[in-house]
């Protein structure tokens, strides 16, 4: 053992402290960073392996300082893929809530302008007609209410339409970005395979997958699986989209028909097997599911239009069927006539529904009277008003095989179901927000900085290499000691 | 577990934000005295909302139908006195007039007298109670009596030559007006109910009993039977002046039912709408105070390091 190995000791020592303390300066520099991990340093003693050239035993027992084995990121993979299942239940109901919400203004839900309330009014005014059948200017109301009950059923179907189509367009962006993401990945794989094949670790390139991956568990449900070999998978409802150095990506077809409306959407494929993407969750599942969902159960704007087509169909089968029975008010040049539509009677969905061009040329066509009104004493008659204000309370009212039951009970059930979804979105989103944020905080408790955890450690290292240095010092004197001998 | 700088950042960070969402919700309570701002807040009680505001607005509808049907009745209430009035005067002159002694010249002028009460008549039956002729049936428009070549026309038919099928069907014209939720009154009356049609009319009945008076050819029997009818629908006046006031009794009882049940409206929508001005007011201060406290316990928990002990 030499004089001079206790200089080594030193040596080893300042240098592996010195590392040590700037693994902790890098710590404190991204205790801020997205997807950062903690790094810890492991050190390791050496001992002195060196045997006796002459009897083969080893020299000495003592060891030979410190070295600095690994500097290891702290990480616990479950909570990573607990964090990315919540993260992609999480995004599809906050993705539902916020849609649901915009649907609720989209249909002026609860304000007085809302297809409910115009329908009322609509019915109110032709009571108020009933009593006076013959005066134009209650005739004028009753159309004006039907213009303005048209008019928003329009701009509502329009309006809903209008969001489906930027949602079709929404998820084809995010096809393009869940391919990006993708390749992305495939990209990080290549290097951080090269780098470990080194025997060192990756961690800042880990964390940058991590994040990545992270990122992607938000648009769809994915699951990780990192072989032994180190090959990095990412799957998705049991398709392998990347695979180490691979990648599969989606295709958008928009020549498919959407499941109810016309107009062609936007579906998203595997390119290299041509199978459908079957999504659990994720932004894109919680899209196409607002933009596709037709039944009470899974509410999409599809369910709403179908609902607003059957009811701005039963309400122009109804009262047209009303106003063809009576007879129109004879005005100008027109007389009294029978079969005059109220509304404009061929393929009524409620983005076209509007009145009959009679209608719009006067309010004498509401058909009030039962019979034909061929001079001034017939003109107060209201027989058949008396048939649209009985339609109000109506209840066993059919339209293509849909029970409507009764015209304002139908449409206040349609809106009070939206209002009950967006409700009901909204709580769900809230909640698994508690869930996320108890796992990223899990996640962040084994692999967050805490900066005091890091001041200590800085501390430590500092006074290590403090004593390390004041262990040279001692060396030294000892050896002017030594020296000064001679 | 370990306690973590971006632990405590997210966490002040959701404790600050969820303060504030209180206080933007009491805040929003108590500047517009409303619970919710949001439909989808309370989905049960929007839905109560909604069906309790229509109910309202049906019932502002119905009070206008009232209103305008208790004008209506009114007026036909007055024009049925008014003709009330002119059929007593016009049966007590009758009654003076059967008297041997009188000279020519006065039961010349008993007949004219006579005349200008079945005018009188005839002006009350064509009634015009804003805008609408009421005792018209379904024609409003226009006068329903109007005298053609001594002919008195109803609605433009001969009312001596009047068929019996034409007369039901003239009956049959009733305005109906929507009270109350399903509940609809014939509040208007026909002349022709009162005039009756046929030999047996009013109006044609006074010409003839003014005819024979002016003529002087005054015999009791033709008096009598003349008068038979005149107290005949003498009769039919009163009743329809009786029914004119029990549609007005129970036009203003509907009104009384519908006032209760809007106040009991009222009282519903508010409850489940309005908050306490005094409940707002202090959510509003306790929200305040949960936002102060999370601002400020943050602030501490963020800004203490240990670096700060180390010299």
């Amino acid at each position: 053992m030499s004089t001079f190995s206790g200089i080594e000791i030193v040596r080893k020592s300042l240098y592996a402290n010195q590392k040590a303390i700037d693994v902790t300066g890098h710590n404190i520099a991204n205790a801020n960073t997205k997807g950062y991990s903690r790094q810890v340093v492991r050190f390791e003693p050496v001992s002195d392996n060196s045997k006796s050239l002459f009897t083969g035993t080893r020299t000495s027992n003592i060891g030979r300082g410190v070295v600095l084995a690994e500097v290891k990121q702290v990480r616990f993979d479950y909570y990573d893929s607990m964090y990315r299942k919540e993260t992609g239940i999480q995004s599809e109901l906050s993705s539902k809530s916020s849609a649901f919400i915009y649907i609720n203004s989209l249909v002026r839900n609860g304000r007085d302008d809302s297809i409910p309330n115009m329908l009322t009014d609509l019915f109110n005014s032709m009571e108020n007609l009933a009593s006076n059948a013959q005066n134009m200017t209650l005739r004028e109301e009753v159309k004006q209410n039907a213009i303005l009950f048209t008019e928003n059923l329009n701009i509502t179907a329009d309006s809903l339409i209008q969001y489906k189509n930027e949602l079709n367009e929404d998820i084809k962006t995010y096809a393009y970005e869940i391919n990006d993401k993708s390749s992305k990945i495939v990209e990080l794989n290549k290097m951080i395979f090269e780098f470990e094949a080194t025997g060192k670790t990756a961690n800042e390139l880990r964390d940058e997958r991590n994040l990545i991956v992270d990122e992607l568990s938000e648009l769809i449900n994915i699951t990780v699986n990192e072989k032994d070999n180190g090959e990095y998978q990412v799957m998705t409802g049991g398709y392998c989209f990347v695979d180490h150095y691979t990648v599969h990506e989606i295709e958008v077809r928009d020549n498919l028909v959407s499941p109810t409306t016309d107009g062609f959407y936007n579906q998203l494929y595997w390119k290299d097997t041509g199978t459908k993407l079957s999504l659990t969750s994720g932004t894109v599942k919680g899209m196409l599911d607002i933009r596709d969902g037709n039944s009470q159960e899974n509410m999409g704007i599809d369910y709403i239009l179908t609902q607003l087509d059957n009811f701005a169909g039963s309400v122009v089968e109804q009262i047209n069927n009303i106003n063809r029975a009576g007879y129109t008010m004879p005005y100008a040049s027109n007389v009294s006539s029978t079969g005059v539509d109220f509304f404009e009677s061929s393929n009524v969905k409620a983005s076209n529904i509007r009145l009959s061009d009679a209608l719009i040329e006067s309010a004498a066509n509401i058909a009030a009277s039962d019979q034909e009104i061929t001079d001034d004493t017939d003109i107060a008659n209201n027989r058949n008003l008396m048939n649209f204000v009985a339609l109000r309370d109506s209840t066993d009212i059919v339209y293509e095989g849909n029970d409507i039951g009764n015209l304002e009970d139908y449409i206040e059930s349609v809106f009070s179901k939206v209002t009950i979804a967006t409700g009901y979105a909204k709580s769900r989103a809230s909640s698994q927000e508690e869930i996320i944020s108890y796992i990223s905080n899990q996640k962040d408790s084994v692999s967050g900085v805490s900066i005091t955890e890091e001041t200590i450690n800085l501390t430590a290292y500092q006074k290590a290499y403090e004593a390390a240095a004041n262990l040279m010092k001692v060396i030294d004197e000892m050896m002017d000691t030594l020296i000064s001998m001679v | 577990m370990r306690i973590t700088n971006g632990m405590i950042a997210r966490r002040s960070m959701r404790d600050i934000e969820m303060a504030y969402k209180k206080l933007s919700d009491a805040s929003y309570s108590f500047s517009t005295g409303k619970k919710n701002e949001n439909t989808y807040d309370d989905p049960v009680a929007a839905n109560s909302l909604h069906r309790l505001k229509n109910d309202k607005k049906e019932i502002t509808k119905y009070y206008a139908n009232i209103d305008n049907a208790r004008t209506a009745v009114s007026d036909m209430e007055t024009a049925l006195s008014d003709i009330n009035r002119c059929m007593q005067k016009i049966m007590e002159l009758s009654t003076n007039a059967n008297n041997a002694t009188l000279s020519a010249t006065a039961k010349e002028s008993i007949s004219q007298e006579i005349q200008q009460y079945k005018e009188q008549i005839i002006t009350d039956f064509n009634y015009n109670s804003a805008g609408i002729y009421i005792f018209g049936g379904f024609n409003t428009n226009s006068k329903p009596i109007s005298v053609n070549e001594g002919n008195y026309l109803y609605n433009g038919t001969d009312i001596l030559t009047m068929t019996e099928e034409q007369h039901l069907q003239a009956l049959g014209e009733k305005v109906m007006v929507n009270v109350s939720k399903g509940m609809t009154m014939d509040i208007r009356i026909s002349a022709l109910e009162i005039i009756g049609s046929g030999e047996e009319n009013i109006l044609n009945n006074i010409d003839a009993l003014s005819d024979v008076i002016k003529a002087g050819e005054f015999d009791s029997t033709s008096f009598e039977s003349l008068n038979r009818i005149l107290e005949q629908n003498y009769d039919k006046v009163l009743t329809n002046i009786t029914k004119t006031g029990a549609a007005a009794n129970r036009l203003d009882s509907v009104k009384k039912q519908l006032d209760s049940r809007e106040s009991t409206l009222n009282d519903r929508i508010s409850d489940l709408e309005d908050v306490d001005t005094e409940k707002a007011i202090l959510n509003y201060k306790l929200a305040e105070q949960a936002y102060e406290a999370s601002l400020s316990a943050s602030v501490s928990a963020i800004q203490l390091s240990l670096l700060d002990f180390i010299r």
